[in-house]
């Protein structure tokens, strides 16, 4: 008889057991999914996140996220133009973008106030997507006209400062050689990042008038923007070369929030699976040694036969097979069908620590992830069975045969 | 064909020894059925287990076909397969498994080919008048048909020696009649040896020899109506019924 057939009898003759070994895989294969496809969903929104702020790879002067100049751009990129060329005729490469990163003060004419300032390209905006929410006018403008200089500012800074659309600021900050210099600039945008602390703070200037304000033809960064992510190790190295000691720095690098979700999520993940595994381990190790002491006398009897125990051992391997087989199965159509519902339902996330936004709650469906859980659950199923058939197993033919 | 030297055995229950077997000294010879007879508790099972090479915790030494068994699992294992046939009182016939795959079991054990395997277990299933309930599952038949199925499941691979341990104990009169009559024929034919423990008279009286267990030791041998009669006459006169 068929060896696969014979275990799948065997399981059928207590069909509330088999069912009830079925549903507890199912649930820890759906447990697992569930959590496991929410965790990715999270590393892919931070890291796309963080890709689009910071782009996949920022071009910097060496130690230039560890030292603080004296003066503004004192370690800043001079002939960006030419770096930036070079990058751009990979055809791997989407967007260079050149940034300046600035600071001073704001003024409306009777306050003032601190402010963090990203000096950018316009199409900056377009390119990146919706990294922020415009709440009123617009983002820079592509073509700046030359009277007036545009300014993008954070909801609460523009809240503080009484300002709207069309109303006037001066920005004051140091130039590269430690003077003072301000400039007027007229209000665009306002936007919110989803993030308190920024609103309070940042503004947005185009990347010539943040030159002309600290009178400078300097750069802080270049920010590469890769089509695809994953390109971006490869591009570090092909690259590095050519760049003349300049420091390369892949996003994640950068990606503080990024990397401390991952190893906070990946530390609950892994406790959750060591749990899961542990269910399943003692719950089809109990179903199976009831199997096994229920079938002592056949035992016995296949043994007196001829039967050796690794064929013995390996019938009831082959029932938990089953019992995996069918319950994964079962799992991932269910955590499949999860992810839909959650897709179709539209539900939205409280805000994250830090911000003031939602997100749409998703969980994706991992093939990957459903190989390695499908792999780990079977992996302690068999484990189990085969205790739990040694045990059995291990009992003298002559006892055995006169168990009742 | 079988030779028993200096069986003991005891069994142990804390510091205490109970002896069940006390020195058995035993010749069978190649198709020879014998009885083994004596009261409950005398060490018939005890005798049975260690003569079908099912348990291995005893002094003294076992020669199968000429050859000294040894104590390796593993060896033990293979002779069972290859060499043994077994019946029990109970019939232990395999529950999910079909009348025909039952039977067929030790020729899957012992890796013989499917066609073969079909051609000698239908010779066998009409042998003992089961061919209409080979694709039946066991709990489907009365328990002398469920003997008879576990009596070819003994003899489907023609050992040299089948172990009986009160086979006839669960049946009635009737069906018991028909498992010795069967055992008889097919052994014959195959010259199988039997040994059989048994306190059914319906089943020692067709026996070539009974022998006698008394408190784990072997009596003086009797031949079947307390007559002086040898063994072939008895063998003879039971094979012309
Ligand atoms: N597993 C065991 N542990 C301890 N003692 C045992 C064990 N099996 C048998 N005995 C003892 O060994 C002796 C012989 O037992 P055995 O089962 O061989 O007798 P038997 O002749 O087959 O009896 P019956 O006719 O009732 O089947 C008995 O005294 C019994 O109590
Ligand atoms: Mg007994």
């Amino acid at each position: 008889m068929n060896k696969f057939k014979f275990a799948g009898l065997n399981l059928l003759r207590n069909q509330r057991r088999a069912l009830l070994s079925v549903s507890i895989i199912a649930i820890a294969v759906l447990a697992l999914m569930t959590s496991g496809g929410y965790g990715l969903y999270t590393y892919h929104s931070l890291e796309e996140s963080t890709s689009r702020d910071i782009g996949h790879i920022m071009v910097t002067q060496p130690q230039y996220f560890e030292q603080e100049p004296d003066l503004p751009l004192g370690n800043g990129l001079t002939q960006y133009e030419q770096i930036r060329q070079l990058w751009l005729a990979d055809s791997r490469v989407k967007a260079v973008q050149p940034r300046i990163e600035l600071s001073g003060l704001i003024s409306n004419g009777e306050n003032s106030s601190i402010f963090m300032g990203l000096g950018v390209l316009p199409n900056e905006f377009s390119l990146k997507g919706p990294f922020l929410t415009l709440e009123q006018g617009h983002s820079l403008p592509l073509q700046s006209s030359p009277d007036v200089s545009p300014i993008m500012l954070g909801k609460d800074l523009a809240r503080s400062l009484k300002l709207n659309i069309g109303d006037l600021v001066t920005l004051l900050s140091t130039t590269t050689e430690g003077a003072l210099n301000a400039l007027d600039f007229q209000v665009q945008g306002i936007y919110s990042t989803g993030i308190p602390e920024l609103d309070k703070r940042q503004i947005y200037i185009s990347l010539a008038d943040a030159q002309s304000l600290l009178v400078t033809d300097k750069v802080s960064t270049l920010s590469v923007f890769a089509f695809e992510t994953e390109s971006t190790s490869q591009l570090i190295s092909e690259f590095q070369p050519a760049m003349n000691g300049l420091e390369l720095t892949p996003w994640w690098q950068r990606a503080f929030f990024y990397q401390g979700v991952k190893s906070l999520y990946n530390r609950i993940f892994g406790v959750l699976g060591v749990v899961m595994a542990v269910v399943v381990f003692v719950a089809l190790f109990n179903t199976l040694t009831m199997s096994v002491t229920e079938r002592t006398r056949e035992i016995g009897t296949l043994a007196a036969l001829g039967a050796s125990s690794g064929e013995l051992i390996l019938n009831f391997i082959l029932e938990a097979l089953w019992l995996v087989i069918v319950g994964v199965l079962v799992g991932l159509a269910l955590s499949g069908l999860l992810t839909l519902g959650v897709l179709w339902a539209d539900i939205q996330m409280p805000p994250p620590p830090g911000r003031n936004q939602g997100y749409p709650l998703v969980i994706y469906f991992s093939f990957s992830l459903a190989a390695l859980v499908s792999f780990c659950i079977a992996v302690v199923c068999v484990l189990s069975s085969w205790l739990a058939a040694r045990q059995g197993v291990k009992k003298p033919i002559t006892e055995a045969l006169i168990y009742v | 064909m079988l030779q028993l030297l200096q069986i003991q055995k005891s069994y142990w229950q804390g510091e205490i020894e109970y002896p069940a077997l006390k020195g058995i000294n035993l010749d069978v010879n190649q198709g020879e059925m014998v009885a083994l007879c004596g009261p409950s508790g005398s060490g018939k099972s005890t005798l049975l287990n260690i003569c079908g090479l099912l348990d291995h915790q005893f002094e003294g030494e076992i020669r199968l076909a000429g050859t000294k068994v040894e104590k390796d699992p593993k060896q033990r294992m293979l002779l069972r397969r290859q060499q043994l046939g077994f019946v029990f009182q109970r019939f232990n016939l395999i529950p999910v498994m079909t009348v025909f795959e039952n039977i067929a079991y030790p020729l899957t054990l012992n890796g013989v080919h499917p066609t073969q395997i079909k051609r000698r277990v239908s010779e066998l299933l009409e042998a003992v008048g089961l061919a209409a309930f080979a694709q039946h599952r066991p709990d489907r038949l009365s328990g002398g048909q469920q003997q008879r199925v576990a009596l070819a499941r003994a003899l489907v691979h023609e050992p040299l020696l089948v172990i009986a341990d009160e086979p006839t104990a669960s049946l009635d009169s009737k069906t018991a009649q028909q498992v010795v009559g069967l055992m008889r024929t097919i052994g014959a034919q195959q010259n199988t040896t039997f040994i059989i423990a048994s306190h059914d008279e319906r089943m020692t009286q067709h026996c070539d020899r009974i022998i006698h267990l008394q408190d784990g030791v072997l009596q003086a041998e009797r031949d079947l109506c307390d007559s002086v009669l040898g063994e072939n006459m008895n063998k003879q006169k039971v094979l012309s019924r």
